[in-house]
């Protein structure tokens, strides 16, 4: 079962796109290079100054019991319930045929529940399915979980830093090229292809669609029911298996998004956006 | 500069206080044998407008390793007949490029297929050559030694010829604790060279930063660049811009998303780009996004080379380019293209002047060194 929360539209993006910056409102990249100086010298300047006492023996701390286990959130994209292959031809809901050549999206500010309770235990973790990026790993408290609150998209206190913070490696890597120069933010989900009107042609589909969605307005927020409930023991991985119905990603509801005359966004048409954000936050689910 | 300088010193400082001098036995620490890697830790300075630099872990930055690196670089020892070295084909005279060629010649006369690429900003790269087959720099320093087409030359017999110099085994034993010569640490010492060849002192970066401004002929090609190419009439979101922000973002200071993109060159793929690599169907006519820096210094364009002028390449994505089975979204083709108007085409390479960077070409840490 899945609950959608749609974040507040009022964003911090006007709508369409964001006017250039003048040189003064950029970014102060002086200042910014400070940020992970200043943190390496909080963990450094403690070990200089601490531990230099007079001779004493030190008690050795005795190490706390291991209460976190580690949950390995696993995505599979399925296609009407069957195998989905990159692009491999299908026949969406418009009865168009597609081929998907890219989907890259992040989930962040993920969330494990129990009754009203909920734990955040990971921040951001970055998906490139085209290129077998499909898990997450997250150190959950050891105890069981009866549902996930995942956010479709990058929270915005992370997509407002300045993107040179991230060092290489992190899911908010700009080697990732998930972030948008233009809106100094990052895209949240890139769905990319090529579609045929004809359901009958045999050709490959020609027409490229490309839909990046991004700005504040398009995180999305949903909830995984996970039944009676996930087990995390101390120290043991445990696997979910999240499948990402990407069938979905054209219709919700009783809405469709039709490729005929809705094929691109790239945070100039927020409308097309904001449907495509819905239906791929309606597209994830648990057995 | 001097504030990142100041806070690696500070770093230091805070390090050896950390580390040392709070032991009250100094018999009782373990002794250092075979854990200190070998040459002398260097900070490189990396631009504030950039990210951290990745670095490998076994292959940190030394004094020792950039020196050899660069004299390795510069040295024709690693050709077939001695004739050529990494230089040739990446010039400092040329912006690190292949002094305006189309193609490049390798020691048996042979002409390659694609122009040489710009040696600019290596380490934020996550795959190298044209058609990104290989993932690290190390490697792809490895392949054009032993390329037939380019320097011709057998590793073993590279390796020997260095061996044989009286003044690379100590150079070597300095960098890596070890006078025996291989090609792997050939690649990591040229790499490392590699890695310390950062630009980001143009009046792009200047302005980044707030050091500087653009002309309003430059700022409006940045605007263009910025905005969502095309006629909104024709494709959804069109903003008659220039859409070079897809793939040339100009956070961090990258200007290349460093991914493979088919640009629109060809209907017919004479050469097949990534797809000659992977074999796969949604490959073909696909190259690695070159960065723009130096762009004004590093004709001709393309992998290919095909043209000569900004003009023309700015023509080009103007044009909307080429259908193929492969062609990327970003292009325009179908939709009109980009209906560029002569005034905002100027505006356009007035900005892409804006990326050259005469300190980075003219770094005396960059050039020949001679002999070692």
């Amino acid at each position: 079962m899945i609950k959608l929360r749609p974040n507040d539209p009022g964003g911090l993006y006007p709508p369409y796109f964001c006017v250039l910056k003048s040189p003064n409102s950029f970014r102060s990249g002086l200042a910014m290079m400070h940020t992970p100086f200043r943190t390496l010298l909080a963990l450094l300047l403690p070990l200089a100054f601490a531990g230099c006492g007079p001779d004493e023996e030190v008690e050795p701390t005795p190490m706390p019991p291991t209460t976190t286990g580690t949950l390995r959130i696993k995505v599979v994209p399925e296609w009407e319930g069957g195998a989905f292959a990159m692009n491999s031809v299908y026949t969406n809901v418009s009865d168009y045929r597609v081929k998907v050549e890219a989907i890259k999206f992040y989930l962040g500010d993920v969330r494990v529940l129990n009754g009203s309770s909920e734990t955040m235990v990971k921040d951001i973790a970055f998906f490139n399915l085209g290129e077998g990026r499909d898990t997450l790993l997250a150190t959950v408290p050891a105890g069981t979980w009866t549902g996930l609150r995942i956010g479709l998209g990058v929270p915005q206190e992370l997509n407002d830093a300045d993107p040179i913070v991230y060092p290489s490696g992190h899911p908010l890597d700009l080697a990732n090229a998930m972030y948008w120069t233009w809106s100094q933010a990052y895209r949240f989900l890139i769905f990319d292809g090529r579609y045929d009107l004809d359901a009958g042609g045999t050709d490959p589909p020609a027409e490229p669609f490309s839909m990046h969605t991004g700005l504040n307005e398009c995180y999305m927020e949903f909830d995984l029911d996970l039944g009676t409930g996930v087990t995390i023991t101390a120290g043991n991985t445990t696997t979910l298996t999240v499948h990402l119905a990407v069938d979905h990603f054209f219709y919700s509801g009783t809405e469709t998004l039709d490729l005929a005359t809705e094929n691109q966004t790239h945070g100039t048409n927020l409308p097309l956006a904001l449907e495509l954000s819905n239906n791929a936050a309606q597209s994830f689910s648990v057995e | 500069m001097k504030q990142r300088n100041a806070v690696t010193l500070m770093l230091a400082l805070g390090t050896v206080l950390g580390l040392a001098g709070c032991h009250n036995d100094p018999d009782e620490m373990p002794a250092p044998v075979d854990t200190v890697p070998a040459g002398t830790p260097l900070t490189v300075d990396i631009p504030a407008n950039f990210p951290q630099m990745p670095i490998p872990e076994d292959n940190p930055f030394t004094e020792e390793g950039v020196e050899l690196g660069r004299f390795l670089f510069y040295d024709e020892r690693l050709s077939g007949n001695n004739t050529m070295s990494c230089a040739s084909c990446h010039s400092p005279e040329a912006a690190f490029t292949d002094d305006g060629n189309q193609f490049s010649t390798g020691i048996d006369g042979i002409v390659g297929t694609r122009n040489s690429m710009a040696l600019i900003n290596l380490a934020w790269d996550t795959r190298y050559f044209w058609d990104g087959r290989v993932l690290t720099l190390e490697d792809q320093i490895l392949r054009p030694v032993m390329d037939p087409i380019e320097m011709h030359e057998t590793w073993p017999n590279a390796v020997a010829e260095i061996q044989a110099h009286a003044a690379y085994p100590p150079m070597f034993e300095s960098a890596f604790g070890t006078s025996t010569v291989d090609s792997v640490l050939v690649a990591k010492a040229i790499a490392q060279f590699l890695r310390t060849m950062i630009s980001g002192n143009s009046r792009f970066d200047k302005f980044q930063r707030g050091e500087g401004l653009l002309t309003v002929d430059e700022q409006l090609g940045l605007q263009l660049w910025q905005l969502e190419g095309g006629d909104p009439a024709l494709g959804l979101g069109g903003q008659f811009g220039a859409d070079c922000f897809h793939c040339h973002p100009t956070a961090g200071g990258r200007l290349t998303d460093g991914q493979l993109h088919n640009n629109g060159l060809d209907a017919e793929f004479t050469d097949l780009g990534a797809g000659g690599v992977t074999g796969l169907a949604e490959d073909m006519g696909r190259f690695k996004t070159p960065t723009l820096r130096n762009i004004a210094l590093t004709a001709p364009y393309m992998h290919d080379g095909r043209f000569q002028t900004l003009e023309e390449v700015v023509e080009h994505y103007n044009s909307g380019g080429q259908q193929s089975p492969t062609v990327d979204p970003f292009m325009k083709f179908g939709q009109g293209g980009l209906e560029l108007t002569p005034e905002k085409k100027q505006q356009l390479i007035a900005f892409l002047n804006t990326l050259t960077d005469m300190d980075f070409v003219n770094n005396p840490a960059f050039q020949d060194p001679g002999e070692p």
